[in-house]
């Protein structure tokens, strides 16, 4: 589904994705993990084409995205969501929803879309509401339900669960995990909570310093040295 | 669709203004009428990027500029007729637009603001020195079919509303709905499949046309034109005209307009000081009503919206604009 193979990003001197290579299969949850500053926003922004690659390359379903804009990306079937909470302040929540689905329609009744998406994320009932009143955790669902409204066939998301513990951290990853089987599309995790990472995903690639230490099944990544260097620092091992 | 796009108030008021023509108006106030519409057209044209896609854009009056010069020199040395200067204007007018628009779409917020403002600096500098064109003292030389003022204001009357019937209709096309969106967040709707590049330089390239048209209506309205008409000043009191009207909305530049042009006529006996009563008049509209006149009439209008849009035409550009240039993407990492 996804393949990326040696990706850079330089700014200046700063190497913040220095030859990152994986791949995420179709249907299938991988984790990108990492310690803060080790570039995970910048692969998903590279990954997305916000931002332009030093090198390297970024292949979907088979075709060479490397240079292609992010919109068409997106109408390829690729799309995201933000780690910062990113949704459109002056329409209410199902316009939201709208929206990105009209925007890769494909000729699909793009109310029904809606409808269906925030009942995925489990947000029907809020559909009139300002997206101002909604609380932290119906906000990030929201950004979900917005990101699957394109019907992608992959999608990345960055810090779905930031801010959110407990009960609302169980249902993110609920609704994390059903996006496989449900919508027929794989997810790139990008996060640094362990309990979500570990909950959901089959797989895990971990990046310190822009570079993949570290990859494979979660419970193998768990006991990786290097890993634990990374994120306790040596004195931990 | 929203109350702020609705046609009923600007189509009433453009058939009150055609019955006032027809049934005997004063010369006066007929001629302060006709400036208005041709600021309306000019404002209608800046709605588009400023208005639906918030992009604080500052050389409306530049192309006006353009479409009268261009006018100008089609009239004085290639001795075409009314038409086909109405004709050359506005492409002339896009022509320009689409060259600038290319490094100017690349910036936001207040580095597109003043990039836009010196457009306008430029721009007056040439023709204050092109002497083929009359250099600072202007050029003359229009000629149009309709010789009564009567018949004049009605066909300008003619043009802005179909430029009203095309604001509602754009509204609801990909090209409003995408400009709504982007104004509100770039970055997500790039992500949502937004093709943001493409509509920010459709809307500029089509409201610099219908600047350059409302630049050879208004030569054609004194017959004569000078470079001190398209200053950034100008500019800037056409952008005034469309936050004070609302913007973003179907009637906002036709009031926006009317206060633009009306305002210092009304405190013509002030002379001089007239423009300091303008200031305080914008000064306590924007203070009772923050997003334009439209704005605040469907907010007392429609009590169940609790909450009005923002005003959303001056905005912070993004941190990362900021930070290390556009097309850097959201990237905190």
């Amino acid at each position: 589904m996804l393949e990326a193979d040696g990706l850079r990003r330089h700014f200046g001197g700063v190497k913040a994705v220095d030859g990152v290579s994986f791949t995420v299969g179709e249907r299938e949850i991988v984790g990108v993990i990492g310690p803060n500053g080790s570039g995970k926003s910048t692969l998903v922004s590279l990954l997305m084409g916000n931002n332009r690659a030093s090198g390297g390359s970024v292949r979907f379903a088979g075709r060479d995205v490397t240079r292609v804009a992010p919109h068409r990306r997106v109408h390829l079937g690729m799309a995201r969501t933000f780690q910062e909470t990113r949704l459109f302040g002056d329409v209410d929540a199902t316009s939201n929803v709208t929206l990105a689905g009209t925007e890769a329609g494909r000729g699909t009744d793009a109310g029904q879309l809606a409808t269906d998406c925030l009942a995925f994320v489990g947000l029907d009932g809020i559909e009139g509401a300002a997206v101002d009143d909604l609380t932290h955790l119906q906000q990030r669902l929201l950004m979900i339900a917005v990101a699957l409204a394109s019907r992608p066939s992959l999608v990345l998301l960055d810090e779905p669960a930031v801010g959110t513990a407990g009960e609302e951290l169980s249902r993110m990853i609920d609704v994390i995990r059903r996006i496989p089987a449900e919508r027929d599309c794989s997810v790139l995790l990008i996060d640094h909570n362990m309990r979500l990472v570990m909950g959901v995903c089959e797989r895990l690639v971990v990046l310190d310093f822009g570079k993949v230490i570290a990859s494979g099944p979660p419970a193998e990544v768990r006991e990786d040295p290097r890993v634990i260097e990374a994120y306790f620092g040596a004195e931990a091992v | 669709m929203r109350p702020n796009l609705s046609l009923l108030v600007p189509s009433a008021v453009l058939l009150a203004l055609a019955v006032y023509a027809l049934t005997g108006a004063d010369p006066y106030l007929l001629s302060v009428l006709s400036t208005v519409l041709i600021y309306a057209v000019a404002t209608s044209g800046l709605n588009l990027l400023a208005g639906f896609g918030g992009y604080p854009n500052l050389s409306q009056a530049t192309f006006m500029g353009v479409g009268a010069y261009a006018g100008a020199y089609a009239v004085n040395t290639l001795h075409w007729g009314f038409w086909a200067v109405m004709v050359v204007g506005p492409l002339a007018a896009a022509a320009v637009g689409a060259v600038v628009a290319v490094p100017l779409l690349r910036l936001q917020g207040q580095y597109f603001a003043i990039a836009t403002l010196l457009l306008g600096v430029v721009f007056t500098t040439v023709m204050q020195n092109e002497e083929s064109l009359g250099g600072s003292l202007g050029i003359g030389g229009f000629t149009r079919p309709f010789t009564d003022s009567t018949g004049w204001f009605l066909f300008l009357l003619a043009i802005q509303a179909v430029l009203t019937g095309l604001t509602a209709w754009i509204a609801g096309r990909p090209l409003g709905r995408h400009l709504d969106a982007l104004r509100q967040d770039e970055s997500l709707s790039e992500s949502i499949g937004i093709p943001v590049r493409r509509r920010k330089f459709e809307a500029f390239v089509l409201g610099s046309a219908v600047g350059g048209l409302a630049g050879v209506l208004l030569a054609n309205n004194s017959f004569y034109v000078a470079p001190d008409l398209f200053n950034f000043f100008e500019s800037f009191l056409v952008f005034v005209a469309l936050i004070v009207g609302g913007p973003g909305t179907v009637a906002g530049p036709l009031l926006g307009a009317a206060f633009l042009i009306g305002l210092p006529e009304a405190f013509r006996f002030a002379q001089e000081a007239r423009y300091l009563f303008m200031g305080v008049a914008f000064v306590l509209v924007m203070g009772l009503a923050p997003d334009g006149i439209v704005g605040a009439a469907s907010r007392l209008t429609q009590r169940s919206r609790r909450r009005s849009p923002r005003p959303a035409t001056i905005r912070e550009p993004s941190r990362e604009a900021v930070a290390v240039g556009p097309g850097q993407g959201d990237d905190h990492a």
